[in-house]
């Protein structure tokens, strides 16, 4: 149902069967050739007591570095980007005369110039951020955001699902299925489209798709078929 | 100017967001009578604890609202969710991170006639509409979900919108209240903007050091929003 076919589908598959957070940042890189990535669990409940949870592939040099000068005390990425909630290039931060060194010794680690983030927020209220870094910059940095941003916010919640099964070591649980998703489901394991389960149910095209988007990610799953085969597996449709 | 305001602005803009919390007990509390928590002078409720991202219609020294809503990804706590779901269980728990809630969409109309007279209540209820598709489709958000009054139905028409309505329900003002989907793309935004003869982006992302700007500067309008308010 992808028009951008297999290579989303595949890196999505690939990365929510990996068992850690350490395994699925370095997938990611290594498919979207970006420099780096960091997947960040902000601070919970217990604040500062509670240890983050953070995986990256930023080279170790820099990861004790930033730890030995609490680098994270500066970093406009974590500060605002914990709390914000769109998606946003590393441009539209607040840089803060204190945190320009931070900046300037990231490049001399070797870090690339530009970079992108998205929050993550889940029902729990939780919230993490994974962060795309790259050498790419200009016109070739923001034509890869937008050729990817939809895809990779997808991605994001896959591994925050990752980290949250390796943190407390349970399946997460599917959220349910609305009683419109069950059946625009059930209607596609049928065999019917999405013009065509409009009919049927009497919504617009628009409509279904939503519902069928909706449904994807909550079984998570890529792509409807694996989503048809998941809910019927789950018992949650009789087709 | 149309532009989102972020948790880690908020405390910068404190005028703006009272502005926006007022307005919102006027239209939502006095106007339509809708059952919203009201705290003094203000409209706003838990979702607004949680430090939501604003869309703000505002002028570009951000010190006088002109429209405002609330922006939540489905994939986190959402009013809709948490509170319509009993209501419409069959259509209004669509989660996923390319859905997002617009609700509490309101513009001063007082405001509004005196800064921008010659712009009627329901076209600029449609420039918010457009910053909303704008906004959107920069994030990479393909549908919204939103909450309105049936009446509404016929400003989104003429915003060149097209809503689905998903369910609707009595009891949460004098008239029912309609849970509804729109699609974001390319193609809608054009739209939109044949509709309201508007040919720029009206929306733009809070950039660094906005918030800093002195008034002087803010005063001075750019041709390009002239063009757009006219």
């Amino acid at each position: 149902m992808d028009e951008r076919g297999h290579t989303f589908a595949d890196i999505h598959e690939r990365i929510s069967l990996l068992p850690t957070v350490e395994d699925a940042i370095h997938a990611f890189r290594s498919h979207y050739g970006v420099a780096h990535t960091t997947y960040h669990l902000a601070q919970t409940v217990m604040d500062r007591l509670d240890s983050p949870f953070v995986r990256t592939t930023y080279p170790s040099a820099w990861v004790s570095r930033y730890l030995q000068r609490n680098y994270v005390k500066l970093d406009p990425v974590i500060l605002e980007g914990t709390i914000r909630s769109l998606p946003f290039d590393w441009s539209e931060l607040e840089l803060k005369p204190e945190a320009v060194p931070l900046f300037l010794d990231a490049r001399c680690h070797g870090l690339g110039a530009s970079g992108y983030s998205i929050p993550v927020v889940d029902k729990r209220n939780r919230r993490a951020l994974f962060s795309i870094n790259s050498d790419l910059t200009g016109e070739s940095w923001r034509l890869l955001i937008r050729s990817h941003a939809v895809d990779w916010a997808e991605l994001a919640y896959v591994i925050h699902k990752i980290a949250m099964r390796e943190l407390y070591g349970l399946e997460p649980d599917h959220l349910p299925l609305s009683p419109r998703e069950l059946e625009c489901l059930t209607w596609t394991a049928r065999g019917k489209d999405h013009k065509e389960i409009a009919i049927i149910l009497g919504l617009s095209n628009h409509t279904v798709l939503g519902y069928l988007k909706s449904t994807r990610f909550k079984l998570d799953c890529v792509n409807l078929s694996q989503a048809t085969s998941k809910a019927i597996i789950l018992r949650l449709i009789a087709p | 100017m149309f532009t989102t305001i972020e948790a880690h602005h908020l405390t910068r803009v404190p005028d703006l967001l009272d502005q926006m919390f007022r307005l919102r007990k006027k239209v939502f509390a006095d106007q339509l009578g809708w059952d919203v928590d009201v705290r003094g002078d203000h409209e706003r409720d838990a979702y607004d604890d949680f430090r939501p991202t604003y869309l703000v219609w505002c002028d570009p020294s951000l010190r006088k609202l002109y429209g405002a809503l609330r922006l939540m990804p489905t994939t986190g706590p959402t009013l809709l969710y948490d509170r319509f779901r009993s209501t419409f269980p069959g259509s209004v728990n669509l989660v996923s991170p390319a859905i997002w809630e617009g609700t509490r969409m309101c513009v001063d109309t007082d405001a509004l006639a005196i800064d921008h007279p010659e712009l009627e209540p329901s076209r600029a209820f449609g420039m918010l509409l457009l910053a909303l598709c704008e906004c959107a489709l920069e994030h990479g958000i393909g549908t919204m979900i939103s909450n309105y009054e049936p009446q509404m139905k016929r400003v989104y028409r003429r915003a060149g919108l097209q809503v689905d309505e998903l369910g609707r329900a009595d009891g949460y003002g004098r008239y029912p209240v309609c849970c509804g989907a729109f699609e974001v793309n390319h193609s809608v935004h054009a739209a939109m903007q044949e509709s309201l003869s508007v040919d720029l982006p009206v929306y733009r992302k809070m950039m660094p050091n906005q918030t800093y700007m002195p008034l002087v500067e803010g005063a001075r309008a750019t041709t390009r929003e002239v063009a757009v308010y006219a």
